[in-house]
């Protein structure tokens, strides 16, 4: 993943401040739910991945992709998407020889960081 | 329109409810599909944007609920799907959604989705207000088939139709039921003399008196020219048809509608009658009951008019005559 582009897509942004008369209320309230959702998803995330539940697992982080699509935050959607597919892999063969979890936990971390970042400066917690 | 949107994820219920807000609809926004489903039981929604996965009731569940069982108007429903699953879409099709949105979703795709919402709703509205119509329509039509149109009372097929259904009831469970029928005394000379136009008055008059008379779950119809025909189910005895037939006789002609040509007194108008009566156990049919009250009604008019005459009970086997009261009805041996 590259650290030089944005975390959030200035179109999807734009999308969100369109939608109402741009005071940007709309996106202040979507940014707003979204904190609670990532955060509370990332814990989730860590600890399903810690106790191997895999089912809660790929629900989690399919959640979490839709969220940050929403977002424009699509380098986290995509790492949420390989974290879905991690998890149904394993969901369905029992193993999982495609990918390694804790690297592509590494990447959600480091990505999540950035987007949150972004999101901070985008509407300032308030 | 009023748009339901039902999405377990806050952002995307945010992002879609702005969006449609702001195109102008009414938005009412479900956690879940559990509860999707209780705002669409109770009325009112237009259209559904429902997101594929939802914990408890899904997207695909809540479309083929929607269809089997929600009656009433059309709701037009759009899936909401992620891109890595499109075979999720022909499922969601084949479950009942009329269109499917990718996530996320962008604005314009959300207004195309609801032009052609909007489009078919209006055209689901349409066909069941026509439908509706044609039904009220074809109603009225089958009540006006089985009506007199003179007269306002049930016509000849009407009768058959009751009859048939009487009789059938009576054999079944056993029950008793009688048949009257009543002829205008000298009603052509009434017309010589006073003219069709007078005469359709009289027939109108004539009916009117009977449908006073008439009791609740009794019927009245035209049962010809100027005959009537009264049915009484569950009339009990035979002696009580022949009484509520008198009742009408009387009622007839109490109404003293004049009849100058009649050639004897009263000179009004008058009714005979001749009544049967169905006992449990009778042999007769619908028919034959019709045939011994016409018979009835022929020895009403030969005994001297103004009268009501009553067919042996049961039937002409039984050989039971009834003797019926004083003033105008006799029983025919």
């Amino acid at each position: 993943m590259s650290t030089t582009t944005d975390p959030l897509d200035r179109a999807q942004i734009d999308l969100l401040l369109s939608l109402d008369d741009g005071a940007g209320a709309a996106l202040a309230e979507i940014v707003g739910e979204y904190r609670a959702v990532s955060w509370q998803g990332r814990d989730d995330l860590r600890r399903e991945l810690r106790e191997g539940d895999h089912t809660a697992l790929s629900h989690t982080a399919h959640s979490l992709k839709g969220a940050s699509a929403n977002l424009g935050a699509n380098d986290l959607a995509r790492v949420c998407a390989e974290l879905e597919m991690h998890a149904r892999q394993v969901e369905l063969v029992g193993s999982d020889e495609f990918a390694d979890a804790d690297a592509l936990m590494e990447r959600f971390e480091a990505e999540f960081t950035r987007v949150q970042v972004a999101l901070m400066l985008l509407v300032p917690e308030g | 329109m009023k748009i339901l949107i039902a999405d377990d994820d806050p952002t995307s219920r945010l992002l879609l409810k702005a969006m449609v807000s702001k195109l102008g609809h009414e938005c009412v926004v479900a956690e879940d599909g559990s509860s999707a489903w209780e705002v669409l039981a109770s009325g009112g929604i237009d259209v559904l944007l429902t997101d594929w996965m939802m914990p408890g009731v899904d997207g695909p569940e809540l479309c083929r609920r929607l269809r089997n069982e929600v009656g009433g108007a059309y709701i037009y429903i759009v899936l909401t799907t992620g891109l890595d699953h499109p075979e999720d879409v022909l499922e969601g099709m084949s479950a009942g959604a009329d269109d499917y949105l990718t996530k996320p979703v962008d604005k314009f795709a959300v207004q195309t989705r609801l032009v052609a919402a909007e489009r078919v709703t209006e055209l689901h509205h349409q066909l069941a207000y026509t439908q509706a119509q044609l039904e009220r329509a074809n109603l009225e039509l089958l009540e006006q088939s089985l009506t007199d149109q003179l007269t306002g009372l049930g016509n000849r097929r009407r009768m058959d139709e009751d009859l048939d259904r009487v009789h059938a009831r009576a054999r079944r469970l056993g029950r008793t039921y009688g048949v009257a029928i009543f002829d205008i005394d000298y009603f052509k000379r009434y017309n010589d003399h006073y003219g069709h136009v007078a005469g359709d008055g009289a027939l109108r008059d004539v009916a009117s008196c009977i449908e006073l008379i008439v009791r609740a779950g009794e019927c009245a119809y035209r049962y010809g020219g100027e005959e009537f025909l009264v049915l009484m189910p569950d009339c009990g005895l035979g002696d009580v048809v022949s009484t509520a037939a008198d009742r009408i006789r009387r009622n007839v002609l109490q109404a003293a509608i004049p009849h100058e040509a009649r050639p004897s007194e009263p000179h009004v108008v008058t009714v005979s009658g001749g009544v049967s009566c169905w006992m449990p156990g009778s042999r007769l049919s619908a028919r034959e009951m019709l045939e011994e009250a016409d018979q009835a009604l022929y020895d009403a008019k030969t005994a001297g008019r103004n009268r009501i005459s009553a067919a042996p009970l049961g039937g002409p086997d039984d050989g039971l005559a009834l003797e019926v009261s004083g003033s105008g009805t006799s029983a025919r041996a």
